[in-house]
């Protein structure tokens, strides 16, 4: 009978003893006693456990972590612009309780009944915080005036924080404000997603100081501040207050209603306020990736993750400011594998991820640090195994940050919410 | 000395942790599990860690051996060779559809005297370049005498799914066989 091919390419096969490598028998010698890559295999589980639990402990500290009075606070005065409209029509108070969003850092709206020189005002470096109220104007004037206005009892740090509340603030300016935003002011949530939008307005000007008739954030004043403009840098302190739509010009020759400040002092003092002109940079991100094979198809994928938010903002004295912060967090991702050969895995993951800030600064002066947040992460990806351990990856992953009220730096992510980002690193694997 | 150790004796002996019989176990055994951990690997690195394990465990286990003839312990330890390597495919995941290399002609099967010619290390070479599943289903039917049934088994596909699988493989390889003739004129 005639032997197949497969047959003899079996018996040529079996019996055959390929030659050894060099150092086999030492390197069985190490393993055996214990001493060689044996023993390191064993310290996989024991690595996989120890980073497990360092993560879920880190992850717990971070959620159960209650902010101290003292972070609780955002010292800031000065807050990017607020929603405020002043028109024609009678305008909405905001409760003092109400939403944050629609509060505006202290300004300096210290405008003096007497025409006072710019000199004297600019020789003042004071922070008086005025809360303005805008009320209904008559016919072609606006009527305007400060409700209060108080000093803080301490250099104002210049944090940015829309979204702090109002208590936190040392004092708010309270607007009456147009439809719009007392529209916004229904609901946090959707304020907090819509202030951002609305205040992107900039370069509001008040006609002059030297007029008593000036109106808060009046477009006609826009185009009749020729008079005394050389103080608008004083007077562009107001400009946080944004119109919502065109209304009347204000006639600078006629009188309107004195502006009252509570503080004498308030109507001499210039302060450093935020102009409306902000950047925010795409966050950059560094991480510290780890998978742990659950199953042939499930991977648990977690790690360390370092981002860094610079976002700048335009102060009206001292110009540009940075503000830098940095938080860490830590993701945990459930992954399917769809499919993987030797070289190569592609996936589908979701999770969330925990972000805390470790630190923050403005202008290189340190400021309170922004509150825990979580994020819901959406990932595919592609992993080129380098080696049972070790893997390259390339990950476009889609988050989405859970809006908070509390503690809110302004950074790119208070403005994007959901960011789609294509993430590439290196990745450690355990339990292959 | 232990080379004279028949398998029973030296099974015993290395229950006993005698390191010269395990010195012996490894220098009898340790060159044809490296053979079968190449033919199932399909890389000379993995196979050379993989023998190790192997005989580690084996002198671990070696309690539970009992023998039953001669070649029983070499086929004890070839079969804990094999579980690992599948292990080690199966923790691969060669679940992805390899590239279809096959032409769909005929190629005619090599004879008797042509697969004699061929070196064995030509053979290991061919069959490492099969995709994983073909090289794990062609060395479990083929050269270790598994069914269809069991390969479906242990590797988690139907009989025909195996048989199939095998088809492709003996395809691969009488090509790679044929075209080696052709070279060689």
């Amino acid at each position: 009978m005639m032997r197949k091919w497969e047959d003899i390419f079996k018996d040529k096969l079996d019996g055959y003893e390929s030659a050894l490598p060099e150092g086999s028998l030492s390197e069985f010698h190490a393993l055996k006693d214990g001493t060689g890559n044996g023993s390191s295999r064993k310290l996989y589980p024991l690595i996989c456990v120890t980073v497990a639990a360092f993560a879920a402990g880190l992850a717990a500290v971070l959620l159960l972590r209650h902010p101290t009075s003292q972070e609780n606070g955002v010292l800031v005065a000065e807050q990017p612009e607020t929603p405020v409209y002043v028109d024609s029509e009678p305008a909405v108070v905001p409760e003092s309780t109400g939403n944050p969003e629609i509060t505006v850092a202290p300004k300096a709206i210290s405008l003096s009944k007497s025409k006072e020189s710019k000199e004297s005002l600019d020789n003042k470096q004071t922070n008086p915080v005025v809360d303005p109220v805008v009320t209904p104007m008559e016919g072609k004037q606006a009527k305007t005036g400060t409700e209060a206005s108080t000093v803080p009892d301490k250099p104002v740090i210049p944090l940015i924080s829309p979204f702090a509340p109002e208590e936190e603030s040392i004092k708010t300016v309270k607007l009456k404000v147009g439809p719009a935003a007392g529209a916004i002011a229904g609901g946090g949530l959707l304020a907090a997603l819509l202030t951002p939008v609305i205040v992107e307005i900039n370069d509001i000007h008040l006609p002059t100081v030297t007029k008593p008739t000036t109106s808060i954030g009046n477009e006609g004043n826009h185009n009749s501040g020729t008079s005394g403009s050389g103080t608008s840098s004083f007077i562009e302190e107001h400009q946080t207050t944004q119109p919502s739509q065109p209304s009347e010009p204000i006639d600078p020759g006629q009188p309107s209603e004195p502006i009252e400040t509570t503080n004498p002092q308030d109507q001499e003092e210039p302060s450093d306020v935020l102009t409306g002109t902000r950047s925010h940079q795409v966050p950059i991100k560094a991480a510290l990736s780890a998978r742990i094979q659950l199953s042939e198809r499930l991977n648990l994928t977690t790690g360390l993750e370092y981002s860094r938010y610079k976002s700048s903002f335009r102060y009206s004295i001292s110009g540009e400011k940075t503000q830098i912060a940095h938080y860490i967090g830590i993701p945990v991702r459930l992954d399917w594998t769809l499919a993987s050969n030797r070289w190569l895995d592609v996936y589908l993951g979701g999770g969330v991820e925990g972000d805390y800030c470790v630190g923050a600064s403005l202008a290189g002066e340190r400021i309170n640090k922004d509150g825990f947040s979580l994020s819901l992460l959406g990932a595919g990806g592609l992993q080129l195994n380098v080696s049972d351990w070790l893997g390259v990856y390339l990950e476009p992953q889609f988050s989405y940050t859970f809006p908070r009220d509390y503690n809110v730096l302004e950074t790119y992510r208070t403005f994007h919410p959901a960011v789609f980002t294509l993430s590439t690193g290196v990745r450690f694997v355990f339990g292959r | 000395m232990y080379k004279e150790l028949d398998e029973q004796e030296l099974a015993r002996y290395c229950r006993e942790r005698d390191r010269l019989a395990e010195d012996e176990l490894y220098t009898r055994y340790a060159a044809r599990i490296y053979t079968l951990c190449r033919r199932y690997l399909g890389d000379n690195d993995k196979a050379k860690d993989l023998v190790q394990e192997t005989l580690i465990q084996a002198l671990d286990k070696i309690q539970t051996f009992h023998y039953t003839g001669k070649g029983s312990l070499y086929g004890w330890i070839h079969r804990i060779a094999i579980n690992k390597a599948l292990n080690h495919i199966k923790r691969q995941r060669w679940r992805t559809v390899p590239f279809n290399l096959i032409k769909h002609d005929r190629v005619q099967e090599p004879t008797k005297e042509e697969m004699e010619s061929i070196p064995q290390e030509k053979l290991l070479g061919w069959i490492s370049l099969l995709p994983s599943l073909r090289r794990t289903v062609f060395n479990l039917y083929c050269i270790d005498g598994y069914s269809h049934r069991e390969i479906g088994k242990m590797l988690g596909i139907s009989e025909k799914g195996s048989a199939s699988i095998l088809a492709k493989a003996r395809k691969q390889l009488k090509e790679e066989i044929k075209h080696y003739l052709n070279r060689q004129g």
